[in-house]
């Protein structure tokens, strides 16, 4: 090789070496992408309701949402009474409890979601065009699932981190924002939302009504909670203002009619759904029909994560001895999928005699197909459905006297085949007794059980759920959990150890 | 003679005179010293000196000052040529009348002058001496003017074909250079970690660099696809690196040995060069090698009877039926309906029946061989290894050709290219929520021995994940392929001395990894098959120009220098897919389109980065004593936004060959005797790239639609941080190298100071940002140490040699400052002190272990373990019960001490509870050889680390769920109220849900281990034999370990490279021994 052959070589090399380009170009979206072009922001809106979806925000919120309730046993670590969570969230004694503490990371991971595109979408308030209104109601969307979001957060652990923007290096830690303060932000979010959404995302996103329910519900749990009221607003005031959100989603949906098909895939989407996730096992986004279908029921693997309190269980047959939501809410009794023996627990097997069989399965999620054999299913999971609309309308009317409440409860149960109990016709005390409990009849397990228990106070939740179990005629300590009474425990869940560890703003 | 007597006569009377009024002490010490010397007059006095003159020239012609020219076999008598290589000695007549010159870079000569009064002597080049050449950064630099700390490993060629990973050829051979690996699981992941914790990110692993070029680092393997909680077992990423080929490695380890790699040389440089062929020596080597691997302990669980007598236990304190009749050495199952069953149960302890033995086998053959004008070497060979569970195994290739050419007079080209081929099957890793049917290791602990069902097929029949469903319906096969390969020219430039070098280079590897989960796993069973997929492709390149000035001016100044410019370039592409619901299992890994959901889409990530550099290395010696070395290098990384791009990092050094004094040499002891000090800056960029860019990607999974199909859904997936910038590692060393004359002891001493800042680490931070980590800079580490490394031949001839050595590495590292943190409530022993720290993280997912172990604090070591201090049992006197995570504790349960006395132990009682940091890690070796037998023996060793021995959370608690096998100490020693234990708590006591840790589980890891011993006999081979050589040898890797480690095995490689969970043995495979037998032999 020639000397000069070398030389330009090294030059050709160096040359090669000094015009290199050290920017990077990574393979993914960013912000002005993602919310700059109607396609893909509508990619990010399918990522808000996809974390709903998620393990911690689906399986595990629905997890403590029910065990948190006071109506609820688990099989879940371990087949016994006094497994970690039975002695723990189910007693209402929750401690270091893990399915809350991943449910709270996946709420704030939703939260996240909903400020990176109420931050980044610019709205109008008059849309000329499709991709104008379209980006109005993915904004509105994502006001709406925030407010959901911190509503199901702060009326569980009550003081909360408020995030309204995303994190960056800089702000990476929240202090608690009140309850107050933080239901003031779920009123606004929410409000935001019954402007924006505008129906342009089509089927199977939520429409403005979801979030006129939301508000309604936001009202009546401020009505009965003084603490976190607005200043100079009363009781009364806010059980109008509720009234005044439900109604304007009142006659918007209509009830299915069989209850029964609510959960099954053969009702999804239904007139009754005003607030539902879109499941599918191609997503592979749903492992309900592993957690909450029973033991044996079906061929692929299930763990029957939730049984219903026998007590629970027998206060609804006692009410309404033969309604049909009996056989769609509860499981007593059923055929091994594999060997094909009867398998029963209460109240087909009476005895009672050990923790496994003391207690009827929540049958609502459990995947009814019995030769499925795959962790997800296609089942979609409703969040609000109209016939709890028209319960929230009977205890409101009922608290505001305005003689519509014996209507909207008519419809509910006209739908199964009953009438109003008599304690429905026995004045306004008695009528608040009796829809409180209409909401587990018709709703239990659904998700709503632990706030509604305590909407009215902790006198009110130890009396009604508390007490009535610990005290019911056949409870028994070998199988029954006995749910603490320590008002200082038994109200909200601690803010999970994860959170404390690593937010210096938080003690 | 006596003319020296009179000399020192007046030197003692000049100081007589001038001390004259000084006390009379000092005129007792002189009459002493007087008496001193007269005693020697008697020898001196009957004796005749000799005075000798001469000139010392070298080949050239030249006069050569600073000769030493020694009276031979004395011990001070002897002077250095002056500037004009002249001398003048006078030699006693009772010495022998011969003198020795020396002079470094010529060989020794001995004159005898007994008939001679003057001489005039040429002095001539010493080539062996010239071949001592160091391979360092970027270059190469004689020995004796080294001025870093690094060590050489050299290892025979018997140990080398025993070996599979370069690893193994580190591990108790280089002071300072700690190693972690999995005997008992070919081809699992390693870490390497030089001088303590740079870092805490994790990633601790050094830079490796094979002839010249930059490959990849240990902990480079596939992405896991995070489907279920199964963990992915992690595989060495130096895989491809052949020992065989290996010539020598060097390992770098202070700032002015690594700071030429610059922003990645702050965890050490190990450089690997691989054999050439030898100038007229043309040679054939074969070799083949069996070998057979067996665990080397187990759990001592319950057996059949006890775990029956175990159950029904539990059975009978929760008021059930028992579940077992037990009949002398037969049991038999008991119904729920209280029928027994009239065939006795199966009686199984899995870990015999699934830890087999493993057997493998090597060969391989190289050809080396050259000329003047060139040489070559070229090798191949096949691996093919079995694990101790059935379904592992690991077989692989390689082949490797290195040519180096002389072109022309000046010019001359070296091609390096070598390709690796494997395929592995591994068992299961360990899950990450810690329930016992999703791991294979604790399945095969815990599950339980009596198998009370009528059972045929174990695999079909028996519980969902029992110990054979993951033994036989279970797969983690991964294929690779790796080739490596550089080509360089160096051209010899009309100046003397200067040349350019263009060497570039690269890596390349491909791998595919599949995690098959069949209908009998737990995972395979929930999905009816499940299928994960995985791939890497990693490409890096380097393009490096050098100028190097190597030349000797007047035999006093020294130059080695390298001026270069390198652009490295590294492109990873990985994948991941996950699929599930089979219509047919029957391909396992090998169809995923007969998988129905797509459980993860085929997502592609892309990690490409390129470095572009400008480099320096200046090293001057001066008159063979004192040598200063200067580098620099000025980097350029694309994963850090503009401002924060370019990093400078300088170092200094000097060195003193002190064995070229004149007052060293009078000594007559060293051979080599070197002090060295060095300084630096060395950077670290060790995270992945993007990091200060936002990524709006695909969430795990997709979304439905109301159509009953899916939409894809985009979210944000991290937190950028574009202030990201280098971590920057300062080091200060102290070392002293020393041999002594026939290298009888030789050996080097080194301390060393060094401070990171500006920490990179994924930080954990709070969940209510919607986010759990975000990469960050943050806090400053120091390590000091110091290091020692003896070896000893005491004895050394051609038919007996002795050898024996060892090394010693003492660390400690501090965190220096947090102050991104802040300062909070720290409680230690009950005390809320105020201190700045932040937890690790978490171990599992679920309930058993579901908190930190560490915790790292402003102040003290990394990583300490942070939790509940405990004393035994609380027993049934006890009248002062304490509220035990808001439970009233009963007696039975573990007593956790009340750090704060006030009757509730809460978080507040946490305390440090253990320190996974060893106090030192060492090695030992002894080598012997006589005649053609030759044994070789190497121990290496951890001492005064804790481990946190996780898996003891159920072992080792007489828990009563899901009918699991615990330790039989668990149950005979269990509190009951007829038997007041106060070792382990009562029956139905468990940990799950515990907050934190205790220190029931934290054990001692020290560990001693004889981790070679290799047998050889070399057999004479005849001229005409067909053979040139024969060498038989019989080894065993890892035969003895001496620890007190309860665990499978001391040396913890679970959470390899995570950094924010250290110590902890969570689901860690067993150790394994293995026995080699091989034969190479010479063509």
């Amino acid at each position: 090789m020639k000397k000069t052959s070398i030389i330009n070589l090294s030059i050709i090399a160096l040359m090669t070496i000094l015009s290199c380009d050290l920017d990077e170009d990574p393979i993914f979206l960013d912000e002005s992408t993602v919310y700059g072009n109607i396609e893909v922001a509508k990619g990010a809106l399918d990522g808000i309701y996809q974390g709903i979806t998620s393990y911690g925000s689906q399986e595990q919120r629905i997890f403590v949402q029910n065990g948190f309730s006071g109506l609820f046993a688990t099989g879940k670590n371990g087949n016994v009474l006094d497994n970690v969570n039975n002695l723990n969230l189910f007693s209402l004694k929750p401690t270091y409890d893990l399915d809350s503490e991943s449910m709270w990371g996946a709420m704030y991971a939703i939260i996240a979601r909903c400020n990176g595109a109420i931050n980044n979408i610019m709205t109008k308030e008059e849309p000329l065009t499709s991709d104008d209104s379209g980006f109005n109601d993915i904004a509105g969307q994502a006001y709406f699932v925030r407010a959901w979001s911190y509503f199901t957060l702060t009326r569980l652990f009550k003081d909360i981190p408020l995030w309204l923007t995303l994190p960056d290096n800089e702000n990476l830690a929240q202090s608690t924002t009140s309850s107050k303060n933080v239901y003031a932000q779920i009123i606004e979010d929410a409000k935001i939302a019954t402007m924006l959404i505008n129906g342009s995302m089509g089927a199977g996103y939520p429409k403005k009504f979801a979030a006129n329910m939301l508000l309604a519900k936001v009202y009546m749990t401020l009505a009965t909670n003084s603490s976190i009221r607005e200043d100079g607003v009363s009781e009364s005031q806010y059980w109008q203002m509720a009234y005044d959100e439900a109604i304007k989603a009142y006659g918007q949906y209509s009830l299915v009619t069989d209850y029964e098909t609510l959960f099954t895939d053969s009702n999804e989407n239904s007139s009754e759904s005003i607030f539902e996730l879109q499941i599918s096992q191609d997503a592979a986004n749903s492992q309900m029909g592993r957690n909450y279908t029973p033991f044996k029921y079906k061929v692929g693997n299930h763990f029957g994560w939730l049984r219903v309190h026998a007590d629970v269980y027998n206060s609804h047959v006692n009410t309404y001895p033969n309604d049909p939501r009996i056989n769609g809410t509860y499981l007593s009794e059923y055929e091994h999928a594999t060997n094909g023996n009867t398998l029963k627990v209460y109240p087909a097997n009476a005895t009672r005699s050990q923790f496994r069989n003391a207690h009827p399965y929540l049958f609502k999620f459990t995947e009814k197909d019995k030769q499925h054999n795959n962790q997800y299913n296609d089942q979609n999971v409703i969040i609000y459905r109209y016939a709890e609309l028209l319960i929230m309308l009977s205890e409101i009317s009922n608290e505001l006297q305005n003689g519509q409440q014996l209507g909207y409860i008519t419809e509910v149960l006209n739908r199964v085949g009953m009438t109003p109990h008599p304690g429905y016709l026995s004045g306004q005390d008695d009528f608040r007794n009796a829809i409180m409990n209409e909401y587990r009849f018709e709703l239990i397990g659904e998700g709503e059980d632990a706030h509604n228990n305590r909407r009215r106070g902790f006198d009110y939740f130890l009396n009604n759920t508390i007490s009535k179990h610990n005290n019911n005629s056949i409870f028994s300590s070998n199988v029954d959990i006995n749910l603490s009474t320590d008002p200082s425990r038994v109200m909200t869940l601690p803010i999970p150890l994860t959170e404390i560890n690593t937010n210096e703003l938080i003690d | 003679m006596f003319e020296l007597v009179r000399k020192n006569l007046l030197k003692h009377f000049s100081v007589k005179k001038y001390f004259i009024n000084d006390s009379i002490t000092i005129y007792m010490k002189i009459i002493l010293k007087l008496i001193l010397i007269f005693s020697f007059i008697p020898i001196f006095g009957f004796s005749q000196s000799k005075i000798v003159t001469g000139t010392i020239n070298d080949d050239m012609g030249l006069p050569l000052p600073g000769v030493n020219v020694i009276v031979k076999n004395s011990i001070k008598i002897g002077v250095t040529t002056n500037f004009d290589g002249n001398f003048s000695i006078t030699i006693p007549e009772s010495n022998e009348k011969i003198l020795v010159f020396s002079y470094v870079g010529f060989a020794t000569q001995e004159v005898d002058v007994s008939n001679k009064n003057s001489i005039n002597l040429i002095m001539l080049t010493d080539e062996t001496q010239l071949e001592e050449v160091v391979i360092v950064g970027y270059g190469s630099v004689l020995k004796k003017d080294v001025t870093g700390s690094l060590s050489t490993v050299t290892v025979s060629d018997n140990i080398a074909t025993q070996s599979n990973s370069i690893d193994q050829l580190l591990q108790g051979r280089a002071a300072g250079v700690q190693v972690i690996q999995n005997a008992a699981a070919p081809g699992s992941g390693i870490s390497v970690k030089i001088r303590g914790t740079n870092s805490l990110r994790g990633n601790n692993e050094p830079l490796y660099v094979i002839d010249g070029i930059i490959i990849s680092s240990a902990g480079e393997d596939v992405l896991p696809t995070a489907v279920g909680n199964s963990g992915q077992e992690s595989q060495n990423g130096l895989n491809g690196i052949n020992p065989r080929d290996i010539e020598s490695i060097q390992v770098l380890k202070d700032a002015s040995a690594t700071a030429i790699y610059g922003s990645r040389g702050a965890n050490g440089v190990i450089l690997i060069t691989t054999k050439k062929g030898k100038s007229g020596v043309n040679k054939i080597t074969a070799f083949v090698n069996t070998s057979v691997r067996a665990v080397t302990n187990k759990y001592n669980v319950l057996r059949g009877n006890g775990y029956a007598n175990y159950v029904n236990e539990i059975n009978e304190l929760n008021g059930d039926n028992p579940r077992y009749l037990i009949e002398g050495s037969n049991i038999f199952g008991i119904g729920d309906a209280g029928i027994v069953s009239d065939i006795p149960a199966q009686i199984y302890n899995w870990q015999d029946e699934l830890y087999q033995l493993g057997f493998s086998s090597k060969y391989g053959v190289s050809s080396s061989g050259g000329s003047d004008n060139g040489n070559y070497y070229i090798s191949a060979g096949f691996d093919d290894q079995e694990g101790i569970v059935s379904n592992s195994s690991f077989k692989s290739g390689d082949l490797r050709i290195n040519l180096n050419q002389n072109l022309n007079e000046n010019l001359k080209l070296e091609a390096r290219v070598s390709g690796f081929f494997s395929s592995s099957d591994f068992a299961e890793g360990g899950d990450l929520i810690g329930a016992s049917n999703q791991s294979f290791i604790r399945n095969v602990i815990a599950f339980r021995p009596v198998i009370a069902e009528e059972v045929e097929d174990l695999v079909e029949d028996l519980d969902l994940s029992n110990p054979f469903a993951w033994i036989n319906d279970f797969s983690d096969v991964s294929k690779e392929e790796r080739y490596i390969g550089s080509i360089g020219l160096k051209y010899q430039l009309p100046l003397k001395g200067l040349s350019y070098e263009f060497r570039a280079g690269g890596n390349l590897r491909v791998k595919d990894r599949r995690r098959w989960f069949g209908l009998t796993t737990f995972n395979g069973f929930n999905a009816n098959g499940q299928l994960n997929i995985s791939t890497l492709k990693s490409a890096s390149y380097q393009v490096n120009n050098f100028l190097r000035f190597n030349r000797t001016f007047n035999r006093k100044h020294r130059i080695n220098s390298v001026l270069g410019v390198t652009y490295d370039v590294r492109n990873i592409s990985s994948s991941i897919y996950a699929v599930e619901d089979f219509v047919t299992t029957q391909f396992t890994t090998e169809q995923p389109s007969l998988g129905n959901v797509i459980k993860r889409p085929l997502t592609f990530f892309k990690r490409d980065q390129q470095i572009l550099s400008i480099l320096g290395r200046f090293n001057y010696t001066f008159n063979n004593k004192y040598v200063l070395t200067a580098s620099f290098r000025r980097d350029g990384v694309s994963k850090f936004a503009e401002n924060n791009r370019y990093g400078f990092f300088p170092s200094f050094a000097l060195a003193w060959n002190l064995n070229n004094e004149m007052f060293i040499q009078n000594l007559n002891l060293f051979e080599a005797l070197k002090l060295r000090v060095g300084w630096g800056q060395i950077g670290n960029h060790g995270i992945g790239p993007y990091g200060t860019l936002s990524n709006y990607g695909v969430s795990n999974n997709l979304y439905g639609n109301s159509d009953g199909g899916t939409n894809v859904p985009i979210a944000l997936l991290n937190v950028a941080n574009p202030d990201l910038t280098w971590e920057t590692t300062e080091q200060l060393n102290f070392g002293l190298d020393f041999e002594t004359n026939n290298t009888t002891l030789s050996g080097s001493f080194d301390i060393y100071e060094k401070t990171t800042k500006d920490l990179l680490q994924n930080a954990n931070i709070p969940t209510s940002s919607g986010f759990s980590n975000i990469l960050v800079n943050q806090g400053q580490i120091s390590n000091k140490g110091i290091e020692l490394n003896l070896n000893i031949t005491p004895i050394s001839n051609n038919d007996f040699e002795l050898n024996f050595g060892g090394n010693i590495a003492i660390n400690k590292t501090e965190i220096q400052n947090l102050a991104s943190q802040p300062i909070q409530d720290f409680y230690i022993d009950g005390i809320a002190e105020q201190r700045r720290f932040y937890f690790g993280s978490r171990i599992s997912r679920g309930n058993i272990f579901k908190y930190p172990a560490n915790v790292f604090i402003e102040g003290e070591e990394t990583s300490l373990f942070y939790g509940f201090e405990t004393d035994g049992i609380i027993q049934a006197n006890n009248t002062d019960l304490p509220e035990i995570f808001e439970e009233a504790a009963v007696p039975g349960d573990v007593n956790i001490v009340d750090q704060n006395n006030d009757g509730i132990i809460d978080l507040t009682d946490r305390t440090i509870i253990g320190n996974p940091n060893p106090d030192f890690v060492y090695g030992m070796n002894l080598n012997l050889k006589f005649k053609g037998f030759s044994a070789n023996l190497l121990f290496n060793g951890v001492y005064g680390n804790d481990i946190v021995n996780g898996n003891l959370l159920q072992l080792d608690n007489a828990e009563g769920i899901s009918f699991n096998n615990i330790l039989k100490r668990a149950y005979t020693n269990a509190w009951r109220p007829d038997n007041a234990s106060n070792t382990h708590p009562r029956i139905g006591y468990t940990t799950n849900g515990q907050p934190a840790l205790t220190d029931r589980v934290i054990e001692d890891g020290s560990y001693l281990r004889l981790s070679n011993i290799t047998l050889s006999y070399d057999f004479r081979m005849k001229e005409n034999s067909v053979f040139e050589s024969l060498n038989f040898y019989l080894a065993g890797q890892n035969l003895f370990t001496w620890t007190q480690y309860s665990g499978y095995n001391p040396e913890v490689s679970s959470f390899l490279y995570t950094g924010l969970i250290n110590g902890v043995d969570w689901n860690g495979g067993p150790n394994a021994r293995t026995l080699i037998m091989g034969i190479t032999i010479g063509l």
